[in-house]
């Protein structure tokens, strides 16, 4: 019986295995690394957009600096730069200025989508790629405020075609930011200890002569506040 | 299993195979991120847009800001510069939202025909049918046989009305119940008020302004303390609150009012009311003595045959005149009379469910089944809707433009925060479209497509984008919120002259008749000789003599009925709002159903026990309903509350409680003013136990010093000793506060046994850095008028699930703010049952203490349960498993477990605030001190690169308080509003025995008589006696020197 249910265990170790790779596959982080995220409504390439086009984040993800939500373009961003002048006309006169002869079927195809969606006044029903784990707050807001760069949390976006998940945004792996153990570009962790309202905060007690001997201890290059109330509420 | 295979080996192999199958298992749900088409301007995903409005749930008309999230209004505020509002709301104005987002409302126009299920329809089907039918009729000669009852419209929507009415020659016919009631009373400076039955803390005038001008006029925090005194048959709320109850004979309020005036003599007044002749004078010295006197009245629970002579004793105990209170019934019920002898052809409705809230004698259900074309307005699927064979829902206030003028120098705007929910539409744009399709050159002239919004800015004198843009912003036009107490009457800023006619109360084509026949009460001199014709009386089933003699089915009416209006529900129009019915009733506690009202000698006499159902009957109907043991009730004298007993209005309110409204007769005062306050009633017991009845806490405090009072001359005698008074600010000698504030909030205080090593050396409970934030509360008791609007808020603001009464009557209701109320102090629970038990009421908002000590932390096995650097005592979520070990240990009972995952019905799911997380089965919660609104402070402060202030954050129950109980911030800083406020010489720690070290400081409630003190008074009470000792030993004179001990008992030692 015993030996049965060994057995059985083992035989059922590599199927465990194989659906932990999967599992686990999202979340690997390494350099060089061919991975593609999920595929989306429309076959949006962040390295032609953020890499070959040097499109700045924050003129499609608008609301990072102020919103908890990084924000995503509306249909109307997307048609203002591929139907020029279109944005402003009712969908139904929206020029067809994207699908251009000297490009291939396959772009003129997914370009037809995009003007598609546009004149049905419908959402792309983008693909959440980013998902953060339940019952946690996060401000986007407060991280660009400090300095943070957007490929620190995203990867190099820049280079993705397919954006997929570069971190495994877990608490471990906040918590790892926030405490100072996770390294940052000099340039970069300077900003950031700048800025820090937590660093701030405990320099004020210090100056203002109060104890401040728990603040230092455990993380010596602590950078933001790890309570639990910061994220979770 | 007996060859060798262990339990243990057994484990490991399941465990092993489990791993490797959870792991095996991989979400595939897509999760979408749908954008915008379009972005609209005003919107960032994420950041809240605020939009101003007015409140229309009750006739007050409270300036609001409504908070939307991408479009959702998710919580409904003050408007701060309004002056009716002040920033602040009551718990009717808090569940608004609820309406907005009900799931059982009227999700589009519908037509019924007679034996058919109702039947969906196009808005431009559903115009062109009333179009169609107002044409036959008028054709047909008989235009005059339409009648449109409306509710009482101001501003450009009654303009519109009256217009409409007389382009298609139809009439007029107003009712709202509590419509016609003064609110523009200013008494926050005054030193005496007294009430003939105007519930003003609850729905009488204007509610919320009133309980700020009410904590303002009796608050030692400012330094004033006027008395009130209560004149009704019964105590709700607003009786609870006063310092006197005078409960005349029922019938003769009148008299007690011209007693006092002096017109009539007291000893004969005496005489007639039962209220001692020495109590008249009393009273008639101190109103004449006092600096500024205000009467108030009549209210519902007075508003007899005699309003009238009522009305006029208060007018002149005011000194001037005013306008008749109660509206004029006189239109309606010939109107109805009319519907009855099949005169009138179709009816339109837009009043508050008529059906519902119009006494059951005088028959409107039935008229209104004779009248063949019958269209409804409502929103909600209310009685009067569901009779309709038409219904055209109109918006919902938070989705329409409108107008309302509360007060003469109110005008106050209504506009949409977000797009209707459903397929509505608003009133306005169907008259103004039927008006098209019946070319009513007189509404739509020249027959333009203008929609009621271009109506309503023709209204408001057009005017260009700026200063329009600036009325909207700013809610309307209105004088600025006055300063203080003493500047209550200075009207400051510039009324714009106003284009229509506000609170228009003569509709057109309203026959004024002539007064039916009005019962007289028995003892009330003042009945005006009725001067109606014969028949308007015969027609009518109103009892002509004493209305005692003609009810039928055995026993006595020996009691006389007050049906009195709900804090909750209104006239009934927010019962469907599952927070209100969650919300306990603030006198009885009871949520989710009806009772009456019996004092304990009349139970005894009946031989009926609390819980009991009471069959109560009168000339008019009768009801079944559970019986409420409460001494704030005259003997001869039974109180149902309205607002509940719905046979349709959606599934949280069908068939729920009991409509007392049956019982009533269509009697109305010599004005013409409703006069529910005119039946005799027989009660009887029948042995049968409600299993409806459920009363949440206890009516003593089992000489726990809870909720604790000082008397006005103790406080005084103590604050001579120990430091005068500037107003605003209350010098503080309190030993223990200021210890308190000088430690950062938290020094463990030590005691004497082994225990006392706790908190070990090194750990964090208690102990903070110094300087650092330090969140916490003060509690005035003396301004809390215990009416739960912070409880509503505090749902709204934190996705607190509505567990409904059956897990309710388990005790699983989730309120993570609930008030408390004490009838008694000791552990005797008869003490809550004599006569003085209302004399000396507490309320007391209970939340979580945020101890600083907490017990709840040390036994949790996950660390669940903690405590942030600011002084949070913090739950979180995704750690608890549910053990309750934190619930069980937690003296106060402020931790609320789901026992289920409970469901927000869609589209209320939208309500949810998308900055709290919303909890699931299993976890523990609790009051956070609104820690979202703590965090977005500081990161806006953030942001701005500054450091937090305290001032910037406000929690959701400080910020709706009516009476501005509650004052938040960071104690740690001696300058604070909290700090200053925590240094009072009433404060004082719930419990503090425990050793908890609790954030919330509590005030003493303070009374004019001798408070109630258990028998821990003087442990409890010790601080003062020992502060009064050394300095000089002053303290305490009169008659509370035998409550001062000399020493102060060890904590700890003797309590419990």
């Amino acid at each position: 019986m015993k030996r049965i249910l060994i057995l059985l265990g083992v035989l059922l170790l590599p199927v465990g295995a194989w659906g932990a790779y999967q599992g686990l596959e999202t979340y690997q982080d390494e350099p060089g690394d061919k991975r593609q995220g999920p595929e989306q409504p429309i076959a949006f390439w962040h390295s032609v957009h953020a890499g070959q086009n040097q499109i700045p984040c924050m003129y499609c993800h608008y609301s990072a600096e102020r919103s908890e939500g990084a924000g995503l373009p509306s249909v109307q961003v997307c048609v203002g730069c591929h139907a020029p002048g279109s944005g402003a006309l009712p969908p139904e006169q929206a020029q067809l200025g994207f699908p251009q002869a000297t490009r291939n079927k396959f772009w003129n195809a997914e370009a037809t989508k995009l003007v598609d969606y546009w004149r049905r006044g419908e959402p792309i029903p983008w693909v959440k790629v980013h998902d953060l784990p339940e019952h946690v707050q996060f401000p986007h807001q407060s991280h660009v405020r400090v300095g943070l760069q957007c490929s620190t949390c995203h990867g190099q976006v820049q280079n993705m075609e397919l954006v997929y998940q570069a971190s495994t945004l877990r608490m471990g792996w906040c918590i790892s930011c926030h405490t100072g153990e996770m390294e940052l570009s000099p340039q970069e962790d300077a900003t950031v200890r700048q800025r820090s309202s937590y660093i701030q905060g405990v320099r004020a007690l210090a100056a203002a002569g109060s104890d401040v001997r728990g603040v230092d201890t455990r993380w010596p290059h602590q950078r933001a506040s790890v309570d639990c109330t910061v994220c979770h509420y | 299993m007996s060859d060798g295979m262990k339990r243990r080996d057994f484990l490991k192999t399941v465990s092993v195979g489990g791993a490797t199958l959870t792991a095996a298992c991989k979400s595939d749900g897509v999760e979408r991120l749908i954008p915008y088409v379009v972005p609209s301007e005003e919107i960032v995903p994420g950041v809240p847009t605020w939009y101003s409005t007015t409140c229309r749930e009750c006739p007050a008309g409270c300036g609001m800001h409504v908070e939307t999230h991408e479009g959702r209004a998710t919580k409904v505020e003050g408007n701060p510069i309004q002056p009716i509002s002040r920033g602040n709301l009551c718990a009717r104005g808090q569940a608004s939202v609820q309406g907005l987002y009900h799931p059982d409302r009227l999700q589009g126009p519908q037509v019924v025909e007679e034996g058919l299920e109702p039947r969906n329809i196009t808005w431009g089907g559903a115009e062109q049918t009333l179009a169609r039918r107002i044409r036959e009729l008028q054709s047909a000669g008989r235009g005059a046989s339409i009648a449109f009852l409306t509710e009482r419209y101001t501003g450009t929507m009654d303009r519109l009305v009256d217009d409409w009415v007389r382009a298609i020659g139809a009439r007029r016919v107003v009712y709202d119940p509590y419509q016609d009631q003064p609110r523009n009373l200013q008494f926050a400076d005054a030193d005496f008020l007294i009430s003939f039955g105007a519930d003003f803390l609850e729905t009488w005038g204007s509610p919320v302004d009133y309980a700020w001008q009410f904590a303002q006029m009796r608050s030692p925090m400012i330094g004033q303390r006027g008395k009130f005194v209560w004149v009704a048959p019964h105590q709700p709320l607003t009786g609870l609150n006063a310092d006197e109850w005078v409960a005349p004979r029922p019938g003769t309020e009148a008299l007690v009012a011209q007693a006092i005036a002096g017109t009539v003599d007291v000893n004969s007044a005496a005489q007639q009311t039962g209220v001692q002749a020495q109590v008249l004078q009393r009273l008639a010295t101190e109103f004449r003595g006092a600096r500024k006197a205000v009467a108030m009245g009549p209210g519902q629970a007075t508003a007899g045959s005699n309003a009238s002579a009522l009305q006029a004793a208060v007018d002149r105990l005011n000194g001037r005149a005013s306008a008749p209170q109660g509206g004029d019934m006189r239109p309606l019920i010939q109107l109805v009379q009319q519907m009855r002898a099949g005169q009138v052809q179709m009816l339109l409705i837009s009043a508050h469910n008529p059906v519902y809230t119009l006494p059951g004698g005088l028959g409107f259900e039935a008229a209104l089944r004779r009248v063949p074309d019958r269209v409804s307005f409502s929103t909600f699927p209310d009685e009067t809707a569901m009779l309709c064979t038409l219904r055209l829902p109109d918006h919902h206030f938070l989705e329409q433009w409108n107008d309302y003028v509360p007060r003469p120098d109110v005008r106050a705007l209504v506009q949409p925060t977000m797009r209707p929910v459903f397929n509505t539409k608003q009133t306005g744009d169907v008259l103004l479209s039927v008006a098209r399709y019946l070319r009513l050159n007189t509404v739509t002239p020249g027959n333009n497509g203008a929609t009621y919004y271009d109506y309503l800015r023709n209204a408001w004198g057009g005017g260009t984008g700026d200063a329009w843009r600036e009325i909207v912003k700013r809610g309307g036009s209105y004088p600025a919120v006055p300063a203080g107490p003493n500047t209550a009457a200075e009207v400051a800023g510039a009324v714009p002259p106003f284009a229509t006619q506000p609170a228009s109360g003569t509709a057109a084509g309203t026959a004024n008749v002539n007064a039916p026949a009005v019962p007289g009460l028995e003892g009330t001199q003042q009945v005006v000789t009725p001067t109606s014709p014969p028949s308007l009386v015969t027609a009518l089933p109103v009892a002509t003599g004493s209305p005692v003699s003609t009810f039928e089915g055995g026993g006595d009416a020996r009691f006389h009925l007050v049906v009195y209006p709900s804090y909750r529900f209104f006239d009934g129009r927010t019962a469907n709002r599952p927070w209100l019915l969650e919300l306990p009733d603030p006198v009885t506690k009871v949520p989710w159903t009806s009772w009456a009202e019996l004092h304990p000698a009349s139970a005894k006499e009946l031989g009926v026990r609390q819980g009991e159902i009471l069959e109560i009957r009168s000339p008019f109907g009768a009801v079944r309903v559970p019986a409420y043991v409460y001494p704030g009730v005259r003997r001869d004298v039974v109180a149902i509350q309205t607002g509940l007993g719905h046979k349709a209005f959606g599934r949280y309110t069908e068939n729920r409680g009991v409509n007392p409204n049956l019982l009533l007769g269509p009697t109305a005062a010599p004005t013409g003013a409703f006069a529910p306050y005119s039946v005799r009633v027989s009660v009887q017991g029948t042995g049968e136990k409600s299993g409806e009845l459920y009363e949440q806490g206890n009516r003593v405090q089992l000489d726990r010093e809870i909720a604790q009072a000082v008397s006005l001359s103790e406080m005084r005698a103590f604050d001579a000793v120990v430091g005068a008074k500037v107003p605003g600010t209350i010098p503080g000698q309190n030993m223990q506060v200021e210890t308190l504030r000088g430690h950062g909030g938290f020094q463990p205080v030590e005691t004497p046994t082994d225990p006392a090593a706790y908190p070990p050396p090194g750990t964090e409970y208690g102990q903070y850095t110094e300087g650092k934030t330090r969140w916490a509360m003060v509690i005035d008791n003396d301004r809390c008028i215990g009416c739960g609007a912070c409880v509503t808020a505090c749902y709204a603001e934190n996705n607190i699930p509505v567990v409904g009464p059956d897990q309710v009557r388990k005790g699983r209701e989730m309120s993570w703010l609930r008030i408390e109320r004490y009838f008694g102090v000791t552990q005797d629970q008869e003490e809550a049952l004599r006569d003085d038990a209302t004399s000396d009421v507490r309320f007391l908002p209970m939340l979580c203490q945020h101890c600083g000590n907490a017990p709840c932390e040390p036994v949790c096995p996950v660390y669940a349960a903690y405590h942030t650097p600011d002084g949070l005592n913090a739950q979180v979520y995704n750690r608890c498993v549910g053990t309750r070990y934190c619930a069980n240990n937690c003296p106060y009972k402020v931790r609320y477990f789901n026992w289920f995952t409970y469901q927000f019905a869609a589209p209320l799911h939208w309500q949810l605030n998308p900055d709290v997380t919303v909890r699931e089965k299993g976890v523990m919660e609790k009051c956070t001190f609104c820690v979202q609104r703590i965090n977005e402070g500081q990161r806006n402060a953030s942001l701005e690169g500054r450091p937090l202030n305290d001032s910037e954050v406000t929690p959701a129950c400080v910020q709706t308080c009516p009476a501005e109980v509650f004052v938040f911030g960071n104690i740690a800083d001696p300058n604070s509003a909290v700090a200053r406020a925590a240094a009072s010489n009433r404060s004082y720690r719930i419990l503090e025995a425990q050793n908890t070290q609790p954030a919330i400081v509590y005030l003493q409630k303070v009374t004019l008589r001798e408070p109630k003190k258990g028998h821990h008074a003087d442990e409890m009470y010790g601080k003062r006696g020992e502060a009064g000792r050394e300095h000089g030993g002053a303290a305490g004179t009169g008659s509370t020197g035998s409550q001062l001990e000399p020493h102060r008992a060890p904590a700890g030692a003797g309590s419990h």
